[in-house]
């Protein structure tokens, strides 16, 4: 009797211990300047400047910056906005001034078709473009975030647009920030698992605002 | 035969004057809308545009004004008069709202002649009522565009001015192609010139256009935006999808597509335009009977297996999508514009106390907020 | 009203005006007596400013 009033106290003490620190992922820290722009030339794009605005965090943002752009660092080589081609410099350029390489680079992900129309693109060229970028940022040792804050309406079967700008950025994100409804399959935790990339899930995109907070 | 073509004759007289009655009634038909605290005067839209002056184009601007100087907003509903979800919203605004600061200025019909337009060979209800403590508040059902008793003949093909792109015939009379207008074109040109004009004139901040769309197409349930409302869109719909707990995408107003109101507004004046598309299952084509309560309940067993077989753009059950639910994302998603142009403007803030928002609209229902007018002062009281 | 506008309702007018010489002359088809009473319908709604 009383070996098991014992088990039953030690059961009970474990399972009142807090959660152990692996199972809660830490946001991880980067640096500034950082530059924003899409994977797929979905509207999410604006959605993850609308979260830097809100966390009062300043950026670059181009939607098909080149490899020569991203180079070229804060100002994005004094490029200006044209039809299919948006450019906004909101960097401090007190603290960073103009040529002051990236150190993040934050990747909408989500596609669209009118969206990469505008820009002159396919989901090809889009795709080739992304990996592109992202080759770049590793050999410059840029740190990338993934967001998708989509959720599942900017899901779709395998092999979908949607799912090809997942398979170019998530796999090779430093940390990915999603929405919970973007993960109902849980193709981004098994990506994340495989890669040891932190992954960070919020109710609502409005909840990256404190994430983006944390992180820079 | 005399005999007989004189039978034929009657029968066909009556057969028309049966048919007619109903539409004459149905275009003459008047709604009452209590003016509400904030209703400082009512102008009419030719004011801006003389040209409309004794049409039936013409319509009634109310102005509501804050005690505190601010920005200005400019609220269109009824740009397609069959899309009743918008002017339902209108006027609950005009008959509630509170403005503690800048300008709100509300047009109900705005396409006055399309609200007084059936819809030909479909089977469209006339009217919908819909249920106040005080009885049945009874709405004409319009068209998507303006009568032809307005606007006649249609050109084989709308050549958009001034872009001059090519545009649907029926589209002439259809006010949300006709931006920005003209005050010497076709008469729907005038009325979208005229509304440029009091853009321009009264130096509005932000024009918010209310609109239905089908479940079976992509721009719904959304604010489509140009560029350069895209943040502030962007915001509300993060916002009431984290807040109030429905969706709204955001959706980039194309720049090759003209005439609409989200693209030539924001391409001819300084000011901020919205369009917002809330689903209207009733403007689906495979639906039931247009009746009604499919109208307001928007519940369709044709739809809900459209649902099942993930053909449609929105979240469908068997709930349907109901008028209280469109109306409530319309005041939510237009307060929540107010609110973010303000944040990001306080100095010409526009803000509005006394409109519920989407939770409150499901909860207690659209009919809830409308004014008896018979026991209203007559003075306040306006006919649309 | 534009003058294009006065011109199509002159026009319709017009053609209401043949359709029923149409209709007083026909002595044999009872079809076309009720196909040109189809035809006159919306042109008469129209001429009345009814639809």
């Amino acid at each position: 009797m009383k070996k098991f009033l014992l088990a039953v106290l030690a059961a009970a003490a474990i399972a009142a211990l807090p959660a152990s620190p692996a199972a809660q992922t830490a946001i991880p820290k980067s640096g500034l300047p950082v530059l924003t722009t899409s994977a797929g030339q979905s509207n999410d794009a604006n959605t993850v400047n609308a979260v830097l605005e809100e966390a009062d965090i300043k950026y670059d943002y181009c939607d098909v910056p080149t490899v020569e752009m991203l180079a070229a660092g804060v100002g994005l080589a004094g490029k200006t906005s044209a039809a299919g081609f948006h450019v906004e410099v909101t960097t401090d350029l007190v603290k960073y001034p103009k040529g002051t390489p990236y150190k993040t680079v934050i990747l909408a992900i989500g596609a669209s078709l009118k969206g990469m129309g505008a820009s002159g693109l396919t989901t090809d060229s889009e795709e080739a473009r992304v990996k592109k970028l992202i080759d770049a940022c590793k050999k410059a040792k840029i740190f990338v975030i993934g967001v998708h804050a989509g959720g599942d309406a900017a899901r779709g079967p395998a092999g979908s647009d949607n799912e090809r700008m997942i398979d170019a950025v998530a796999p090779f994100a430093d940390f990915l920030v999603i929405t919970k409804d973007s993960d109902k399959d849980g193709r981004f935790t098994k990506i994340a698992a495989k890669t040891k990339a932190p992954l960070i899930k919020v109710d609502f995109a409005l909840g990256m605002v404190e994430i983006m907070k944390k992180v820079f | 035969m005399t005999r007989l073509k004189i039978v034929l004759i009657f029968i066909a007289a009556v057969l028309t004057t049966l048919g007619a009655i109903p539409l004459y009634r149905h275009r003459h038909y008047q709604v009452p809308v209590v003016a509400g605290p904030a209703v400082t005067r009512v102008e009419k839209l030719s004011r801006f545009a003389p040209g409309l002056k004794g049409t039936m184009a013409d319509t009634d601007v109310f102005v509501l004004e804050g005690a505190r100087p601010g920005g200005k907003a400019l609220l269109l509903a009824n740009t397609h008069a069959n899309e009743p979800a918008g002017l339902l919203t209108a006027v609950l605004m005009i008959e509630n709202a509170v403005v503690e600061q800048g300008t709100l200025y509300v047009i109900p019909e705005f396409n006055a002649s399309a609200g007084r337009n059936t819809k030909p060979g479909d089977g469209y209800p006339l009217y919908f009522d819909i249920p106040t403590e005080w009885g049945p508040k009874r709405f004409r059902m319009g068209n998507r565009d303006a009568s032809p008793l307005e606007q006649w003949p249609d050109p084989d093909v709308y050549i958009h001015f001034p872009e001059k792109q090519l545009l649907s015939f029926l589209d002439v009379r259809n006010t949300n192609r006709t931006w920005p207008g003209r005050a010497d074109g076709p008469l729907m040109e005038n009325v979208t010139f005229a509304a440029m004009e009091l853009l321009r004139s009264e130096k509005v901040d932000v024009a918010i256009d209310m609109h239905g769309a089908e479940t079976m197409f992509p721009v719904t349930n959304c604010i489509v935006a140009p560029l350069k409302s895209s943040k502030i869109a962007t915001l509300v719909s993060m916002n009431v999808k984290a807040m109030e707990g429905f969706d709204n995408h955001v959706e980039p107003s194309p720049a090759n597509f003209h005439g609409l109101s989200h693209r030539e507004i924001g391409d001819f004046s300084d000011t901020l335009p919205f369009l917002l598309e809330a689903p209207i299952p009733f403007l689906d084509q495979p639906t039931g009977p247009k009746t009604v309560d499919l109208l307001l309940d928007g519940k369709d067993p044709f739809l809900l297996s459209l649902s099942r077989a993930k053909k449609l753009f929105v979240p469908y059950d068997e709930s349907g999508w109901p008028m209280d639910k469109r109306v409530g994302q319309h005041c939510s998603v237009s307060l929540e514009i107010l609110r973010q142009f303000t944040k990001k403007n306080p100095e010409k803030g526009i803000v509005l106390s006394g409109v519920p928002r989407y939770a409150e609209l499901v909860k207690n229902g659209v009919g809830r907020y409308f004014h008896d007018p018979a026991k209203a002062d007559p003075k306040s009281v306006h006919f649309e | 009203m534009s003058v294009i506008m006065i011109v199509y309702y002159l026009l319709s007018i017009y053609l209401t005006v043949v359709l029923a010489g149409n209709f007083i002359r026909e002595k044999k088809n009872v079809n076309d007596l009720i196909l040109t009473l189809l035809v006159l319908i919306p042109l008469i709604l129209r001429i009345l400013r009814v639809k």
